[in-house]
């Protein structure tokens, strides 16, 4: 990195987790619970332990608790804010909330410049691509949207309110011990992260507690619990039937586009077997004509950090710079409609 | 989305040059050291063959306009002229810094290159061959 380029923090703050650093780093430098206690303290430490309630910062959008969390995230960083631009992704549910937070950002936080986009396009970026079919399974929910050109569809996105997080549940039964809700969860987490497979595995998979027991689960049990992503029921179609949905409403033009450059993202992404899964079973159910291609991010460590990966990029590029929005822009221009026109979406 | 990469004039000269004085079979753009402007790499001659053309398309990404005539297979065959509009974007070996600032400067391009009739994105040798160029022409 020379000495010229410009530095800028980048920050995905999701319904789970926040993860921020600088551009031109391929690795968030602080990763964090989108929670705090009762006392605005953040991290799983505080979070894990003691009684008192934990709170969600997003989920439904807390606005003074997200500045707190935007206000902490600058002193994690060691930085001021008002020396550095931010790149915030963009995955608010209405045009309220982020108004509100551009508000927080210029007129509290104090940064000095401003940039949003959305979180399928910085994933599509940051696999090299400006056209892709995003799937991005979040710990809460899931999103599929088509990405043309770098603008996210919003038209044709599908948003499911099944995600990582549901897949816990299962394993909660092995956590024993005087534990919060909170530390239960993680816990949970923990041993889903060990256990999950789609693969078929001869023996049955195993995994050590800390207290030295080890749980063992068949074959058939994980496959059941993995398959909730692909199985439909009242609410929910099958991770395939949206991306399928998404597909057969775009126009031909950008169809085999979108089915030659599908892109899975989330942590959930990393369950060993589940994208090979997706590829057949996506390929059984294309229109014909569409051959369904997905793309592989180099690591594992892409899926869970797509998001922010493609914001550092994006921002480090020199060719980004004059798209910023300046605190000046932001107040004379009458404030948000700055916004909505110089971020596409 | 237009990042706003800078396109150097030259690269619209020797498009219209390509498109209407039918100096070029081909024209292959690169982005500039800092990854900050778009310039002409290559052109090819007239009578260029495709395979002098994907030649060129190796390790790094580039754009190019390629000026494709095609058969169909009706009878009498007809002919079909396109200005095709390649990206070439290959997976390998390229730093992920280069790969997404050619993703994120096509569209200032395209902007300015008028009358492209299509579009093909490579991502490997197999997606550039020319039956595929064939394929999206005669479509």
């Amino acid at each position: 990195m020379n000495s010229d380029e410009i530095i800028s923090v980048v920050a995905d703050i999701g319904n789970l987790y926040t993860r921020a650093g600088f551009t031109g780093d391929d690795f968030p430098r602080w990763s964090t619970f989108t929670k705090c206690t009762e006392t605005m303290q953040f991290g799983d430490e505080s979070l894990g332990y003691g009684n008192g309630q934990v709170l969600d910062i997003l989920q439904p959008f807390n606005p003074d608790l997200y500045e707190n969390l935007l206000k902490k995230m600058f002193e994690k960083l060691g930085v001021q804010s008002k020396d550095y631009s931010l790149l915030l992704a963009n995955n608010f549910q209405t045009k309220h909330d982020l108004q509100k937070v551009v508000e927080i950002l210029f007129e509290s936080v104090e940064i000095p410049n401003f940039f949003t986009i959305r979180n399928a396009a910085l994933s599509t970026f940051s696999a090299g691509r400006s056209t892709a079919l995003i799937l991005d399974i979040g710990a809460y929910s899931t999103t599929a949207s088509a990405v043309h050109d770098g603008y996210t569809l919003l038209k044709t996105q599908i948003q499911a309110p099944i995600g990582g997080e549901i897949l816990n549940e299962p394993f909660r039964q092995f956590v024993v011990g005087e534990y919060n809700q909170f530390k239960k969860t993680c816990l949970a987490r923990d041993i889903k992260q060990g256990l999950l497979t789609y693969e078929q595995i001869d023996t049955t998979q195993q995994y050590e507690l800390p207290d030295g027991k080890f749980i063992q689960m068949q074959q058939a049990q994980l496959s059941e619990i993995a398959d909730k992503l692909f199985n439909s029921n009242d609410n929910f179609k099958g991770i395939q039937h949206m991306l399928l949905d998404i597909i057969n409403n775009s126009v031909n033009d950008i169809k085999q586009q979108l089915c030659s450059t599908v892109i899975s993202t989330g942590g959930s992404s990393n369950i060993p077997g589940f994208l090979n899964k997706l590829q057949t079973t996506l390929s059984a159910l294309a229109p014909p004509m569409c051959k369904i291609k997905l793309i592989i991010y180099p690591s594992n460590q892409n899926r869970y950090h797509s998001v922010f990966i493609g914001g550092s990029i994006l921002a480090s590029l020199s060719s980004f710079q004059s798209l910023w929005v300046a605190k000046n822009e932001y107040q004379e221009s009458g404030k948000f409609s700055i916004i909505e026109r110089k971020c596409p979406n | 989305m237009n990042v706003g990469t800078n396109v150097s004039d030259d690269c619209v000269t020797e498009f219209n040059n390509l498109k209407l004085g039918k100096q070029y079979r081909y024209v292959i753009y690169k982005l500039d050291k800092d990854n900050n402007e778009i310039v002409v790499d290559h052109k090819g001659a007239r009578d260029s063959t495709y395979a002098e053309f994907v030649s060129h398309l190796q390790n790094e990404s580039r754009y190019a306009v390629y000026d494709y005539h095609a058969q169909t297979d009706d009878v009498p065959p007809r002919q079909v002229e396109k200005l095709v509009f390649i990206f070439w974007s290959p997976d390998t070996n390229q730093p992920v810094k280069q790969k997404m600032a050619y993703a994120a400067g096509k569209e200032a391009l395209k902007k300015k290159l008028n009358g492209l009739s299509k579009e093909i994105q490579a991502n490997e040798p197999s997606e550039v061959e020319e039956t595929e160029i064939k394929k999206i022409v005669l479509n």
